[in-house]
């Protein structure tokens, strides 16, 4: 799985009477503009010598790294990941339907890495909350005061009979989790011939819920845009019966299928795929069914990383330890049993919240709460559960999808109604989304 | 404040690909601005040059509220709703903006200031 990471000078035009002014006010608005370009999270920097371990660059771990570094003044922070190359995952959907190349979401890491951060580049194999320590695949320990658990998420596609990640781009199976690039492909052959394409999604938590939703949608816009829709014919396997978790984008999502010809079967859920014969098995209420397919877009069930699932970081009963997710307070992102841990990103085992926009959420609570912890305080932040999602429903169209742990709507532009398909969040998804990502990444929102 | 500042960093991070040539720009203005008001020849604000420049932003402006929706892979169809042409609006504005205050030195020193005829 890839790396799972004002001032305004409002210039009034005013009339210059004297050259004393203009280059007055030419000096001024250098001024501006460079503090601005200079300008960090602005609260007082703490002095501590604290050992802080970052498990994982991806955006949750580089953002966080970004922040500590900034509020934290002698601390020695480390990052431990073998990934030399950052993925922008938000943009996977736009790279699988064409809309991107795949350089565009690729990025060394090596320039994100915060100065004064050390890198560790290697996996990390064992966590000792215990003990305080993890070690590395190399069997080298690091110790740490503080452990901040941000590796992503496990892509299992061991889990579904019959496949593995060196199939997709082949045989007609896609998936947008995991090769983005070669999906594309294989999309790109299907919108010709046309046939039967699936798509879906398993039960369990899943990074960017909507992606699999996206991905037909989009695949159904190609087909009309090619002028092949007829020869297609496309269905949606639900893993129970709701297409979305949030009521208003299920019914938003069905009557779009319904539109769209899209053929809906409720609790579906992919078993065993056969690549030579191009058919899929599913388990349903009625028992095994068997499909055949031209195109399959798969969606892999999904866990955490070994390394944490197999540690006492994670949850041991409840709905989340069956993925072996991290334990953490929902709201205050700091391990339930060890107050020195805190976690971000998709490995946390709270209620929704696996998007870019949660790490953007997370990450200045963990930041902060972390800091204080280092204080010797309690937590002062909390965190609402805020997740987004661009749900492109076309190209050229989207609704600006905001929610919170309970489900409730949490729109950030209030202008924009969050029930409406519209283009301007599908241009914030095509152009603006990237730059606030990567300003996230330095650690400047 | 903070969605402001957001904004200025999102700004930032767009813009940065096209930094050395945004420079060169602000450079160029800048240092014709300043060589123009060095040489004393007029009055820094004039009708003509300010005319001018407005014309160039306000073509530029057009343009690219044409061209917005086709810089994100959509068609000037796609833009459904009020807050759509806002935006794309806006944006266009900003661009034309940021052409108009590049052209107005260069108006400044192409177009002669006009004699006043003598009684």
């Amino acid at each position: 799985m890839p790396g799972h990471r004002s001032a305004r000078d409002e210039r009034s035009f005013a009339v210059l009477a004297t050259r004393r002014q203009l280059l007055g006010l030419l000096a001024a608005g250098a001024v501006l503009g460079a503090g601005a370009v200079a300008a960090r999270p602005s609260a007082a920097r703490l002095r501590t010598r604290a050992r802080i371990v970052i498990v994982g660059a991806g955006a949750a771990g580089i953002s966080l790294a970004a922040r500590l570094a900034a509020r934290l003044d002698g601390a020695s922070i480390t990052i431990v990941d073998r990934r030399d190359t950052h993925h922008y995952q938000p943009g996977y959907t736009l790279v699988a339907t064409g809309l991107w190349q795949m350089d565009e979401v690729l990025r060394p890491n090596a320039g994100l890495v915060p100065p004064g951060v050390e890198w560790v580049r290697e996996m990390v194999a064992e966590i000792e909350p215990e003990a305080g320590r993890v070690f590395l695949e190399s069997g080298d320990a690091v110790a740490y005061d503080y452990l901040v658990v941000a590796p992503g998420l496990a892509l299992r596609y061991d889990l579904i009979e019959g496949m593995e990640p060196s199939l997709i781009g082949r045989e007609g199976i896609a998936s947008v989790y995991g090769d983005p690039a070669a999906t594309w492909r294989v999309i790109s052959a299907f919108l010709d011939r046309g046939g039967v394409g699936l798509f879906g999604r398993p039960p369990g938590d899943i990074k960017c819920a909507g992606a699999p939703l996206k991905m037909t949608f989009l695949t159904d816009d190609r087909l009309r845009r090619a002028g092949t829709r007829g020869r297609a014919e496309l269905r949606y396997m639900a893993d129970g019966p709701r297409l979305f978790g949030v009521p208003v984008y299920h019914d938003i999502a069905a009557r779009r299928f319904a539109e769209q010809g899209v053929d809906v079967r409720a609790g579906w859920v992919l078993r065993r795929i056969d690549v030579g014969s191009r058919t899929a098995v599913y388990d349903t209420s009625e028992g095994p069914a068997e499909t055949r397919y031209d195109l399959i877009h798969i969606v892999p069930p999904m866990t955490a990383p070994a390394a944490l699932a197999e540690s006492d970081l994670a949850w041991r009963d409840g709905p989340f330890a069956h993925g072996g997710w991290l334990e953490v307070d929902r709201h205050t992102l700091q391990h339930r049993r060890y107050p020195n841990v805190f976690g971000a990103g998709d490995v946390l085992g709270v209620p929704r919240g696996k998007t870019a926009a949660s790490v953007k959420a997370q990450v200045p609570v963990v930041a902060e709460n972390l800091v204080a912890a280092i204080a010797g305080g309690e937590p002062t932040h909390r965190y609402d559960g805020y997740t987004s999602c661009p749900l492109i429903t076309r190209i050229g169209s989207a609704l600006l999808v905001e929610f919170d742990y309970d489900g409730n709507l949490t729109p950030t532009f209030p202008f924009i109604d969050p029930t409406r398909e519209a283009w301007l969040p599908w241009m914030m998804k095509m152009r603006m989304l990237k730059p606030a990502y990567l300003a996230m990444l330095r650690g400047r929102i | 404040m903070r969605s402001l500042e957001m904004a200025w960093y999102v700004i930032l991070e767009l813009l940065s690909p096209l930094g050395w040539w945004l420079a060169a720009a602000v450079g160029v203005t800048v240092v014709l601005l300043a060589l123009f008001v060095a040489s004393g020849r007029r009055p820094v604000l004039g009708l003509r040059p300010l005319a001018a420049a407005l014309g160039v932003g306000a073509a530029a402006a057009a343009a690219a509220f044409l061209a917005i929706p086709a810089w994100t892979g959509a068609l000037l169809a796609d833009l459904r709703t009020w807050t759509d042409f806002a935006a794309a609006s806006g944006m266009a504005l900003g661009v034309g903006a940021a052409v108009a205050l590049v052209c107005y030195p260069i108006a400044l020193w192409l177009l002669p200031r006009r004699e006043r005829r003598s009684t």
